[in-house]
């Protein structure tokens, strides 16, 4: 059985077909996640944010008018709340980052950054790249989406989705070439 | 990192991020690099370094959570409201506090002002029949509204106290469904 258009569930969806909402979540799902989490990280709040992007996805249904693709629309809910949050919390968010960059600014290798795991690394990394590119990388990698995709989601043409996938990732190397992590690495 | 690199492998650097796209690279390139990696410490540290980037980035699919622990109960509330956004608004302001004060102050006056004699008889220590005149005069303008047909005049009580307790009914119903 052919997947039904987003904008067929869109229908249903306004229709009362509470399926067919769901449909629609579960299908950009991993892209919204993916935006959210480009904008907070890992933290807390990440629930809490997803579940307000889908309230407001539901609430404003009626209003979207298909102008723009539903998965463009969804991203955007996404990151304007995620964004909304995170200037809320941006006191505590820069103690951590600031936290974080001196750390790697003198390659502390002490004994807890060792103990870290790969994943983490990598999340730290991401944490320190710019947020342009952690949003494309975060869609590519968590989310799945094609260079294509993720250009009509950030409304960015093609080559330039490229560049910050490409960008982002030579940013990343270069944070996780420091002697602590490449230590860790060694040892996991 | 890139104090160990001469100027050869500085290009192949940007080469070993490119190789993990599947159109990153040309052939040529590929090729290129393939040869070159065996030969140099620096680049293989580099490969090794971005490949264990990758397969991390790669895992970080199953860091999505089930949608379902994002989609409360609020999916099962009726759709058809929010697809009308300005009945819904209207809705809303029923339903604020404001809104609800003002039907029960709706509703009180209506049945003070059919129970008015009987009301001022009880409240005789008050102007009963201040209270009285007010609610004659209420009523009077009702009558004029209805040009004295009794059935437009039953037709506004109705309507009146249709809207009241179907605005009740529904503010029950809100918070049946939220409890």
């Amino acid at each position: 059985m052919p997947h039904p258009e987003d904008s067929e569930l869109v229908a249903r969806a306004l229709r009362q077909d509470e399926r067919a909402f769901r449909d629609l979540i579960q299908r950009h799902h991993a892209m919204a996640y993916a935006a959210v989490r480009s904008v907070l990280g890992d933290r807390d709040e990440v629930q809490d944010v997803m579940q307000m992007v889908y309230l407001k996805a539901y609430q404003g249904l009626a209003g979207f008018r298909g102008d723009a693709r539903f998965s463009t629309w969804l991203y955007q809910i996404a990151r304007r709340e995620a964004l909304d949050v995170s200037s809320k919390r941006r006191v505590e968010t820069v103690d951590v980052e600031t936290v974080e960059l001196a750390a790697g600014a003198h390659h502390a290798a002490d004994a807890a950054t060792h103990e870290r795991s790969e994943r983490e690394w990598i999340a730290s990394a991401l944490g320190e790249i710019d947020e342009t590119y952690r949003t494309a990388i975060e869609l590519r990698y968590m989310a799945e989406k094609s260079y294509e995709e993720i250009s009509e989601i950030m409304s960015v043409p093609v080559g330039t989705v490229k560049t910050y996938v490409h960008r982002g990732k030579a940013e990343m190397k270069r944070i996780l070439s420091r002697p602590a992590w490449r230590a860790d690495a060694s040892k996991s | 990192m890139s104090n160990h690199l001469n100027q050869n492998c500085e290009r192949f650097e940007a080469m070993i991020v490119a190789w993990f796209d599947a159109d990153g690279l040309s052939s040529a390139q590929r090729g290129e690099l393939n040869a070159h990696i065996p030969t140099c410490a620096s680049c293989r540290e580099s490969f090794e370094v971005t490949s264990r980037m990758e397969a991390a980035l790669m895992a970080r699919r199953s860091d999505v959570p089930a949608v379902d622990s994002f989609l409360p109960a609020f999916v099962s509330a009726p759709i058809g409201a929010v697809s009308h956004p300005k009945l819904l608004a209207a809705f809303r302001a029923l339903m604020s506090p404001a809104g609800i004060s003002i039907m029960l102050m709706s509703w009180t006056a209506m049945l003070a002002l059919h129970f008015r004699k009987q009301i001022g008889e009880v409240f005789v220590w008050t102007s009963s029949d201040r209270f009285s005149a007010l609610g004659n005069d209420v009523a009077n303008l009702l009558v004029t509204i209805s040009r004295g047909d009794t059935h437009v005049l039953t037709g506004i009580y109705v309507a009146v106290t249709v809207v009241v307790l179907g605005s009740m009914g529904l503010i029950t119903l809100r918070y049946v469904r939220n409890s």
